[in-house]
């Protein structure tokens, strides 16, 4: 559930992310060749202030993503025209791909365009930022905006006028509360003060939820994948090494994916093979995580020439030393001691790996464009609907600052965009795989684990909640639960998200949230904490006995 | 007196403007552009980037983004905020308005009770009390925020007491009155936090300067010609103790704008304290640059109050 959703979508995607719901659209039409469909829009759908949506809507919101602006920019990219016939009929011109209804009629949402034109009258126009927050929130979708505090909370209410009669929400009103700590987010559902957290807890706080009888935790596949980035790029000024394949390698057999996973995130993650993360639409069950065999790892070093120096730290046949710094985003404190715990394997191979952490800004500069760096620890957000996330190793993304890898793979790019104008969907999958399998074994990332959404809920106060999605019941993407949950008692339900960041697109991947997150737990902070005040006691005794 | 004041103004003035250029400066010597950061995403061309960049003027020659830096803080326009992409004053006043209303009182507080065990504690000087209070003292004073917070939430949870938010959020309050009443629940746990982690450094510092006071010969004066103690303290010693602690007052009373980072974060207080470290982790240079200068000069500003109160309150500052 995405606040995003008082507004309508031409059509939805259904809980395995294929696009199928219908939506505006109660009947839509893709042409043979994959470059043109036709959308057939309900004809009672009306905006909250009684203006009837229609198809003018739907060619305006369009324009509006296609704006070099916006977040959707690159979603709208191969539509060539959006033409409106009638009030109720919009027919869609766009390069070949199978991906149309996936990555643009089910994410684009339509937006009323006689509130909007006072402010963005010419939408095409690239000096115009649309940001969906800033205009007077005008929906046609199940829930209102009711009340709004930037940074705070949203309230929504439900839109008891809604065309789909069967998808009027059972709760009046759904508030979103942003908290900027997961401990208070967590104490606040301990309390009873709100009903539900999300998008996540951290495994810790999740086990000592377990306790409470009235509340569920939920743990299931998620958005987000953890990797190590190594900078292959051919004019990159990282390490030179780090360019032969041979030891990519064998720092990838150097990593007991399984163990690292335990001692991360316990049983809330899953060990990577594939970029794109288990439980989502484009997954690649074949691939299977590098073994973890030091010996092997050895071997392959030894083969390629890398002598051991004196100081256990290999050196080229040139005479560069596998010497590295291992960059980690210090907003995810777990991660730096994973980037720890992976050096140490290392160091057993011959490989020393100097780890730092640094915010995602100061790793951005290092990275882009001069490409200093050697290895970036990062995640990646996407959507689990379309296959997007492995553009990011396109040739042309290098100067874009979106791909770390610097990765140049002419083969890559060929079979990338032959996926765009695949003739059906498994041809897209198989294309996907494929590319996932050139990854894998070229390893211009070397994946670590893909990380549960753990989320949590008290299951006393309402019922019905849609856990059966990638994401977790109070995902973005996930639209069922907030439609289906029933109140028990109760009419009103509270659900907490951490950040506000939840707002944009869910089909841009960003920067996983500055929120300050804390993974210690509150029992660590009372025992140091007890030290330290007995410290101090006990030395201002012993200074006032001297006297 | 007036050419004191005067000059005073002058210094105040400059080092005001000195901030202006350093805030500039520093914020465009962090490592990181704020476009990479908002527009993670794949498949952004060069030439949509290269939009975003002029957009925000960002594409400009450094020297030129000052020019306008200059004039904009001037006129009193402090530009978009990179991140909300609305007015920084829009963004800013809010939070920073959120911040006082916690801090004031809680500053106030710690003021109050601070020096009051101070004057209690260096008047015992050397008893059990001197020694209960400033244990006391040091033990607040080194408490850290988070863990504090975070205790005083555990406690909260089963009585009911907010623990997190400033008002209770979907509540239709049917007078201003009640609302109050919501914010002031809200408030007590941080302004809790907030009053006892900063009361300490108020004690310590009025103890010691009773204890100094008391050995001066004036003091011994006071004793021979036969003056009660209490006399003394309230007459002679408190008056003269109190001075240091003006200027320790008046630089507590300027952060109360700048918000309370660890405070806020623990309890999600709306203030400007998070906003700050948010937005440092944006890049978000107008609002960094906003709250900068907001908090530049109200501390600025402070410091010349309490230069003056000085010179009203110790006749040996001298007045050229």
């Amino acid at each position: 559930m995405s606040t995003l959703d008082v507004y309508d979508y031409l059509i939805r995607y259904n809980s395995t992310f294929a696009p199928v719901v219908p939506d505006l659209a109660y009947k839509w039409y893709v042409y043979p060749n994959n470059s043109a469909a036709v959308f057939y829009l309900v004809k009672n759908a009306t905006w909250s202030d009684g203006y009837p949506v229609t198809a003018q809507d739907v060619v305006y919101s369009f324009e509006v993503a296609n704006n070099s602006a916006s977040t959707y920019e690159p979603n709208v990219a191969g539509i060539t025209s959006v033409q409106a016939i009638g009030n109720y009929t919009v027919v869609f011109h766009y390069k070949p791909t199978l991906l149309f209804l996936a990555e643009a009629a089910a994410v684009i949402p339509i937006v009323p365009k006689h509130v909007w034109e006072k402010y963005v009258p010419n939408p095409s126009n690239a000096t115009q930022l649309t940001n969906y927050q800033d205009y007077p929130v005008v929906s046609s979708g199940p829930f209102e905006v009711t009340n709004y505090v930037q940074g705070q909370y949203i309230e929504l209410t439900a839109n008891t006028h809604y065309f789909y009669k069967s998808r009027i929400p059972h709760v009046q009103h759904i508030i979103i509360q942003f908290f900027k700590d997961t401990n208070s987010m967590v104490a606040a559902l301990e309390a009873g003060q709100i009903d539900a957290a999300a998008p996540y807890i951290t495994p810790v706080q999740a086990e000592a939820l377990k306790s409470y009888p009235d509340i569920t935790v939920f743990n299931g596949p998620g958005l987000q994948i953890w990797y190590i980035g190594i900078n292959v790029n051919p004019n990159g000024h990282g390490n030179p090494t780090l360019r032969d394949l041979r030891v990519r390698e064998a720092l990838a057999h150097a990593i007991n994916y399984t163990e690292l996973t335990q001692l991360i995130w316990g049983n809330f993650a899953t060990p990577a093979a594939g970029l794109i993360p288990k439980g989502w639409k484009y997954y690649d069950p074949n691939l299977k995580p590098y073994t973890f065999n030091l010996t092997l790892a050895n071997q392959i070093l030894n083969e390629a020439g890398y002598k051991m120096g004196a100081n256990g730290v290999r050196v080229s046949p040139n005479g560069t030393p596998l010497s590295y710094t291992l960059y980690v985003v210090s907003n995810a404190p777990e991660e730096v001691e994973a980037a720890n715990i992976i050096a140490n394997w290392w160091s057993q191979i011959g490989v020393q790996a100097k780890v730092e952490a640094v915010d995602a800004g100061t790793l951005a500069s290092i990275i882009w464009p001069n490409f200093t760096q050697d290895f970036d620890l990062w995640d990646w957000f996407s959507s689990p609907a379309v296959p997007t996330l492995l553009s990011v190793f396109l040739s042309n993304q290098t100067e874009t600052g979106t791909s770390d890898s610097g990765f140049q793979n002419k083969t890559y790019d060929r079979l990338y965009s032959e996926m765009m104008y695949a003739p059906n969907l498994s041809a897209v999958k198989e294309y996907a795989w494929e590319l996932q399998s050139i990854l894998y074994h070229e390893l211009p990332y070397i994946n670590l684990y893909y990380v549960d959404s753990i989320e949590a809920y008290n299951d006393k106060l309402f019922t019905n909640v849609f856990t059966n999605m990638t994401g977790g019941p109070f995902s973005d993407i996930n639209w069922y639960t907030f439609l289906q949950i029933q109140p028990v008692q109760s009419t009103s339900v509270v659900t907490t998200t951490q950040t506000s960041s939840t707002q944009t697109s869910s089909m841009t991947s960003s920067v996983s949230s500055s929120a300050v997150s804390v993974q210690t737990s509150p029992t660590m902070y009372i025992v140091v904490g007890a030290v330290v005040v007995i410290i101090v006691v006990a030395a201002i005794v012993l200074l006032a006995r001297r006297r | 007196m007036g050419r004191y004041v005067a000059k005073r103004a002058a210094t105040s003035l400059i080092t005001f403007v000195a901030t202006v250029v350093l805030t500039f400066i520093l914020f465009r010597l962090l490592p990181g552009d704020p476009i990479t950061l908002l527009f993670r995403s794949p498949l952004l061309t060069p030439s949509e980037i290269n939009a975003l960049n002029a957009q925000f003027g960002l594409n400009k020659p450094l020297y030129v983004q000052f020019l306008i830096y200059i004039k904009n803080v001037f006129e009193g326009n402090w530009g978009i905020s990179f991140y909300y992409r609305a007015p920084v004053s829009q963004v800013l006043f809010p939070a920073m308005l959120n911040s006082v209303i916690l801090l004031l009182p809680s500053t106030i507080l710690a003021v109050v009770i601070g020096v009051g065990l101070g004057i209690l504690a260096g008047w015992k000087r050397n008893t059990m009390t001197d020694v209960g209070i400033l244990s006391f003292s040091l033990v607040l004073y080194a408490l850290p925020t988070f863990w504090l917070g975070i205790l005083l939430i555990m406690l909260a949870i089963k009585t009911g007491i907010p623990v997190s938010g400033m008002v209770s959020i979907g509540v239709t309050f049917s007078n201003p009155w009640q609302y109050i009443i919501n914010v002031l629940k809200h408030l007590f746990l941080p302004m809790i936090t907030l009053t006892l982690v900063t009361l300490g450094q108020f004690s310590i510092i009025m103890r010691n300067t009773i204890l100094n006071e008391l050995t001066e010969d004036y003091a011994l004066a006071a004793y021979s010609k036969g003056m009660s103690d209490r006399r003394l303290l309230i007459k002679h010693i408190v008056p003269n103790a109190l001075l240091p602690t003006v200027t320790i007052i008046a630089i507590s009373i300027g952060t109360v704008v700048a918000g309370a980072v660890l405070t806020e974060t623990v309890f999600s207080w709306p203030g400007v304290g998070t906003l700050i470290y948010d937005s440092i982790a944006r890049r978000d240079y107008p609002v960094l640059q906003g709250a900068f200068l907001i908090i530049a000069l109200v501390v600025i500003l402070s410091n010349f109050v309490a230069d003056v109160i000085y010179a009203f309150l110790d006749p040996r500052v001298k007045y050229s």
